[in-house]
């Protein structure tokens, strides 16, 4: 009971109290990037959660043994990346397997490998771990981190594509705010909003 | 100093033109060995400033936005981001051209943490207050989504010394930014420079938290979509609709707009299409006068000579060209026909696809199709004689 | 083409106009309030403020030589004004200068102008000036404590509690020092022009009278809180006493009436009004129950303009719900009833 707790709690504090896209800046660029393309939303939104719960879980899992709990926090990056980059190459691994014999062509295999490449290598899937090294989550809040940013890459994906809907719309903006400046600026006015609930960013 | 400026302003809009045709032109620049050194400093004009990473291409957000609060950290972020790239670009223009591409994306993060951890020991030892207040962003710069794009798009498709002057060029982009931002931040947000106290107002604490660092680069992009308008009205006008962060239109339309948009600025199309054009636009006014079938047999027989002309002097870039020139000409006649259609109180909406299979017939079956659909009315033409 | 925009751009003003002059009507009112408690000191922050603010946009007018001026529209004189109002009677007179040009400068003027912005300015404003400056903003000088011998803002004072952080603090009222009166006549720390509970029940029902339209968010906003405000009390001495700490404390009645009702940033049906408002409301007390600051309520009003667009389709799904059971229920009388649900959509935003 104790663990859904923590699971839970954790999982909505990274959602909506530091919303990581928000409040830290993890993955605005692949967030503006969903946004404009707002069909590619489901599958790169799972991938990320997938990614980031497998890695967050595994590095707390290897976090267990004394050896790299006393190492410094160099070493413990390093071996973050490197399981990262285990995970990512058994995924790929498994996709083509399962690919190789269903009728798909070669473009869509190509797109469906570069997908996971690019929500894998994510600033928002790397940085899951190293939050919860910093604060020391538990196994059950490290899992729920993982599946909070999934859920906060999508909170701030839609939220980013109504803005963008919009200032599309306007035609009031001045010539040269149109398009990217623009939507700085409206993420930085809700970045302003998601600060305001906790008063400062916390996660470093 | 008029004619100075205007000289100025003519060469930096052939510089940004070619630069944005350069895809292009980069088989011929590959061939001459002369034009290394003139490349480089467009490829830096391109990557620092047309298509500059942060703030036109929006790629790397994360350390921009969020710890570059001081002059320090962007310092030293820029001269890791500058490793990182040329490293990575290295190993892939060399080794990595022959690996599969869902393999290399993984061992791109892994030479980014080739560098990085070094640098973390490093700054750790020389600067470590620094290293505690860049936290948990540094290790994020092993996987900047700048290096992956910048591989896969162009060191694995190009030579060793190319990539090494894309990765300068692109970092140099990414640490201007950097340094600029850094800059503004700590001056307005903690009254320092360099940790040396400037003054004392009390400042707006604000700008060091992730959301100033995005007014930062909003204002910072905004000024450079004016220096664009500037130097180059169309691509700043282009960016303004077409740019990474506006929504994915369908491809139909902005293929269409494209062109029209470049049409003047196409080296390689012969000079007789612009004056064909403005046939076509003073026909669209005539046309209450002269009945539909006749104006578009006309424009047929104009677009068949066209093509022919065409066909003798350019047979390399007709390939793409015909499908375009097609499309451009037909889009005001079949407009002609909705208003038409229209104007008989016919509500007619086409969808995408319909449209689609209406520019994929040809101009006989569309007419005819009108004809059918439309019922016969009494010619207006000959009730004025009876008055 | 450029005589029916001055002709577009002039009618725009109108609107605007008419509107601002409304809300500037009743922030007068709150100002009157302000000057008989604080003295007049806080007329001539107001007067900077909006000094400020007027500068900003006609700086941007003269720049983009737009003709006829935007600033006819009196936008710039609401945002600064409303903000000088929402800051503490100590408050240094740079701090609110700060805040109109922050919110007249990125909140306002990269969206287009007062009928295309897509936040309510003040609110960014506000929002920007509580996160920067976070003691000057909520630490609000003693009743008791005169006031005349404040200038510049820089003098030391002695400071009083607010309501807002009594309950934070979760103590009650009624105790010696405050009681009920006292928050009804206003005779209480807090910001300038939102502490008097008497003065905002009358520009409410002004509100009610003027523009009906806008009131209905404003309505459903203060619905919610007082629903939260009943059912979860965060002070042991009652409900009632729970109800009305959280309704005059901070600038919760203020922004309920001003800045959630904009017509610009709000859904436009009636329906979705209605729900917008109280989805405010419920935010706006969370961000008081769980939040760091003891007055969330201009950070709600940021994330509920971004999120009007949901608010707009919801309503419109759920008024075509309603409709079509109708239809399905009474096909004779539907058309009638159709006629009569047909809710009055404000286009433009704004209704003269």
């Amino acid at each position: 009971m104790n663990m859904i707790l923590q699971f839970f709690s954790a999982a909505l504090y990274i959602v909506f109290v530091q919303n990581l896209v928000f409040s830290g800046g993890y993955g605005a660029s692949e967030a503006i990037r969903t946004a404009a393309r707002p069909k590619q939303l489901a599958l790169f939104a799972v991938m990320i959660t997938y990614f980031s719960t497998t890695t967050s879980l595994l590095c707390r899992l290897i976090w267990l043994i004394p050896v790299f709990k006393t190492a410094g926090t160099t070493i413990a990056i390093v071996m973050f990346v490197l399981v990262l980059i285990v995970v990512y190459l058994i995924t790929a691994l498994i996709i083509l397997k399962m690919l190789k014999g269903a009728g798909w062509r070669q473009e869509e295999k190509d797109k469906l490998l570069r997908q996971a490449g690019v929500s894998a290598f994510n600033t928002i899937v790397l940085a899951v771990p190293f939050i919860s090294q910093r604060v020391a989550y538990t196994v059950s809040e490290s899992i729920g981190a993982g599946i909070g940013a999934g859920f906060a890459f999508i909170l701030a994906t839609l939220l980013i594509h109504e803005g963008m809907k919009k200032l599309e719309s306007n035609e009031e903006i001045p010539n040269c705010f149109k398009g990217t400046p623009a939507v700085f600026i409206y993420i930085a006015l809700l970045s302003m909003a998601f600060t305001g609930f906790s008063g400062k960013t916390l996660f470093f | 100093m008029k004619k100075r400026d205007k000289k100025d302003k003519n060469e930096n809009i052939k510089k940004a033109n070619t630069i944005r045709e350069k895809p292009v032109k980069e088989k011929e620049q590959k061939e001459t060995s002369e034009n290394e050194a003139v490349s480089f400093k467009y490829e830096l004009f391109s990557e620092v400033i047309v298509k500059n990473p942060v703030l036109v291409s929006t790629i790397g957000l994360c350390p921009v936005v969020a710890i570059c609060t001081s002059l320090k950290s962007a310092v030293v972020l820029s001269i890791i981001t500058y490793f990182t790239m040329i490293f990575s670009q290295i190993i892939s223009a060399s080794v990595l051209k022959h690996c599969p591409q869902w393999a290399r994306v993984a061992l791109y993060a892994l030479s980014g943490m080739a560098i990085v951890a070094p640098s973390m020991l490093l700054l750790e030892n020389v600067l470590p207050e620094n290293m505690i207040a860049l936290g948990i962003y540094l290790p994020l710069l092993a996987v900047n989504p700048l290096i992956t794009r910048q591989c896969e798009r162009v060191a694995v498709k190009s030579t060793v010394k190319q990539a090494f002057v894309n990765a300068v060029s692109c970092s140099t982009g990414y640490a201007a930014v950097l340094i600029i931002t850094g800059f503004v931040r700590e001056l307005l947000g903690s009254g320092t420079l360099w940790d040396y106290r400037v003054f004392s107002f009390p400042t707006a604490t604000a700008l060091t938290n992730p959301f100033g660092g995005f007014i930062v680069i909003g204002f910072m992009a905004a000024i450079l979509r004016w220096y664009f308008k500037k130097i180059d009205p169309e691509y700043a006008e282009d960016l303004a609709v077409n740019s990474r962060s506006s929504i994915k239109k369908p491809k139909v339309k902005k293929s269409q707009k494209h062109k029209k948009a470049h049409v003047s600025s196409m080296t390689y199309e012969p000079q007789e299409y612009l004056p064909h054009q403005e046939e076509v636009t003073t026909q669209e006014s005539v046309q209450e006068e002269i009945p539909a079938e006749e104006s578009h047999q006309e424009d047929e027989q104009n677009l068949t000579e066209t093509f022919e002309q065409a066909l003798a002097e350019n047979t390399t870039h007709i390939d793409n060209s015909e499908e375009q020139i097609l499309e451009i000409q037909l889009e005001p006649q079949i407009k002609e026909i909705v208003q038409e259609e229209t104007k008989a109180n016919k509500k007619i909406e086409y969808t995408s696809k319909e449209l689609e299979d209406l520019m994929s017939k040809s101009l006989e079956d569309i007419i005819k199709d009108t004809i059918k659909e439309t019922p016969q009315e009494p010619d207006a033409d000959k009730e004025v004689p009876k008055q | 083409m450029k005589e029916l925009n001055k002709q577009k751009v002039k009618e725009e003003n109108k609107q605007v106009r008419a509107y601002m002059t409304d809300m500037l009507v009743m922030l007068s009112a709150t100002m009157i309030i302000a000057v008989f408690h604080y003295g007049f000191r806080c007329l001539l922050m107001v007067a900077t403020s909006i000094i400020a603010a007027v500068l900003c946009e006609s700086c941007v007018d003269l720049a983009k030589k737009r003709t006829p001026q935007r600033i006819g529209d009196l936008s710039a004189v609401f945002t600064g004004a409303a903000i000088a109002l929402m800051l503490p009677a100590s408050a240094p007179m740079w701090l609110a200068p700060i805040g109109s040009i922050f919110a007249i400068a990125v909140a306002k003027l990269p969206f287009g102008n007062a009928k295309t912005s897509l936040f309510v300015p003040a609110a960014a404003g506000f929002a920007f000036l509580s996160l920067s400056y976070r003691e000057l903003v909520f630490t609000y000088p003693s009743v008791n404590f005169d006031m005349s011998g404040i200038v510049t803002g820089e003098e030391g004072f002695i400071s009083g509690i607010s309501v807002a952080n009594m309950l934070s603090q979760k103590t009650s009222i009624g105790t010696g020092i405050i009681n009920v009166i006292d928050l009804f006549i206003g005779r209480v720390a807090g910001p300038v022009g939102t502490s008097c509970i008497f003065v905002m029940f009358g520009l409410f029902l002004y509100m009610l009278i003027r523009r009906s339209s806008e009131w209905i968010t404003s309505a459903s906003f203060l619905a919610a809180c007082s629903i939260l405000a009943v059912i979860f009390p965060r002070v042991l001495t009652g409900r009632s006493i729970s109800l009305v700490m959280e309704l005059s404390s901070g600038m919760l009645f203020f922004a309920a009436i001003f800045f959630i009702s904009d017509p610009v940033t709000s859904p436009k049906d009636q329906l979705s009004r209605v729900l917008y408002g109280f989805a405010g409301g419920l935010l706006t007390m969370i961000f008081r129950y769980f939040g760091a600051f003891e007055e969330g309520v201009c950070f709600v009003i940021i994330i509920m303009n971004a999120l009007s667009t949901y608010f707009d389709t919801l309503g419109e799904k759920l008024n075509n719900y309603i409709n079509s059971k109708d239809t399905k229920s009474k096909p004779q009388k539907s058309k009638k009833n159709k006629k009569a649900k047909d809710t009055p959509k404000t286009e433009g935003g704004y209704i003269l």
